[in-house]
């Protein structure tokens, strides 16, 4: 497995979450579905914020993330509003620069991506439209080599050309590169039809697990 | 055995967190090169050090009389609050529309130690002191010791303690600090 949760519940600012268990494994997209205030954000914090508030077990390709952050985090692509990049400086110098803290940073495979999704590298990331900072963390999280994407809410508010082309890279991603994305989404169509997994989340609470057509 | 494999554990940790400092340090200097505002920084840190030598140019028994206390403690103030955490600003806030982040905040999600970017900035700080230590010792000895006929130990002892220890420190315990 990819990605295990068993039994994380949160603690501190995070001990709305209870009780979450469940397993990804890889080359699958999974969604986590629930209403806003159901825990997604939280519960993806609780795997790339440096402070473990929470027990229970998260293991990623069998290790538990507590052991190591820096192992933990050259793995993982997170794509957020919230994540702060450097907003005055280029797309490129953000690369550059932040690129270096990985072991297998591709700085060429960088420029081509963003020159893929149409996202000039010249631009200051502050200047970025959401759905081009969302590209551009994309386009980051696979020139590290992630081997597990979260991505929390980075579809709200796209149009739909752009969302189905959005599906297509993380396809992609998922096939040549053996790696899984963790969505987080409140739009219902979107998870039963593209996801492969379902994960609903109520109150902090995980009410369903399963298959996409199973579960919703 | 359990003791040979402990040690070779500690010794690729030590490994892992010089390779960590390392990359820490090009991470910076590259940071510190697309600055808009780096040349601001340079004129500061020379504005600091020459403040710092100018209080060092009095003799520390002068300093420790009743009369010159209020003028050491300033010239205390200014080389243990002022000079570093000027010093240190250009590696610890990011100007960015027109507020002033943390860098710590905008590395958060990053595969960094923090506790080896804590050491880099001490590191930085400990060689800048080091050079202003030598040269305020230089003073103590010519003004001190050679013009004014004062103790020589105690001039290099005033030395480096104003311009060593205390500011060193004290800026290591709030760089440990900083969250």
């Amino acid at each position: 497995m990819l990605l295990e949760l068993e039994h994380v519940t949160g603690i501190g600012k995070r001990k709305f979450l209870s009780d979450i268990s469940f397993s990804l494994p890889a080359g699958y997209l999974m969604g986590l579905a629930g209403k806003n205030g159901a825990g997604k954000t939280t519960l993806l914090e609780c795997i790339v914020s440096r402070k473990k508030q929470y027990n229970g077990i998260i293991r990623l390709n069998g290790e538990d993330i507590r052991t190591d952050y820096r192992k933990t985090m050259q793995q993982i692509g997170f794509v957020s509003d919230e994540n702060p990049f450097l907003f005055d400086y280029t797309a490129r110098q953000n690369g550059e620069i932040f690129g270096m803290a990985y072991e297998n940073w591709d700085m060429e495979l960088f420029l081509e991506l963003l020159k893929r999704m149409d996202v000039a590298a010249g631009q200051k990331v502050g200047n970025l439209s959401r759905g081009q900072f969302i590209k551009f963390q994309t386009a980051f999280a696979m020139a590290h080599g992630s081997v597990l994407y979260l991505l929390d809410e980075a579809t709200a508010g796209m149009d739909p050309v752009f969302r189905r082309e959005f599906f297509c890279i993380l396809h992609e991603i998922i096939g040549t590169e053996q790696a899984s994305v963790l969505m987080t989404s409140h739009i219902e169509t979107e998870i039963s039809q593209k996801m492969d997994y379902v994960a609903v989340l109520e109150d902090g609470k995980l009410i369903s697990f399963g298959e996409a057509g199973d579960t919703l | 055995m359990v003791h040979m494999r402990e040690k070779e554990s500690r010794k690729a940790r030590q490994q892992e967190n010089r390779k960590q400092r390392e990359i820490i340090r090009r991470m910076d200097e590259r940071l510190v090169a697309y600055r808009e505002d780096e040349v601001l920084f340079g004129i500061l840190k020379w504005f600091y050090t020459g403040i710092i030598l100018l209080f060092l140019l009095m003799p520390a028994e002068m300093c420790l009389e009743k009369g010159g206390r209020s003028m050491g403690f300033v010239g205390l103030m200014w080389t243990t609050v002022i000079a570093p955490m000027g010093y240190l600003a250009i590696y610890r806030n990011i100007k960015e529309q027109g507020k002033q982040v943390s860098y710590l905040k905008k590395i958060k999600y990053l595969p960094l130690d923090l506790r080896q970017i804590k050491l880099v900035r001490i590191g930085y700080l400990a060689q800048f002191l080091k050079k202003i230590v030598l040269i305020a010792c230089a003073e103590q000895l010519v003004i001190g010791t050679l013009i004014c006929g004062q103790n020589i130990f105690l001039g290099i002892a005033y030395a480096v303690m104003m311009a060593g220890v205390i500011p060193l420190a004290w800026n290591a315990l709030i760089i440990w600090l900083e969250k």
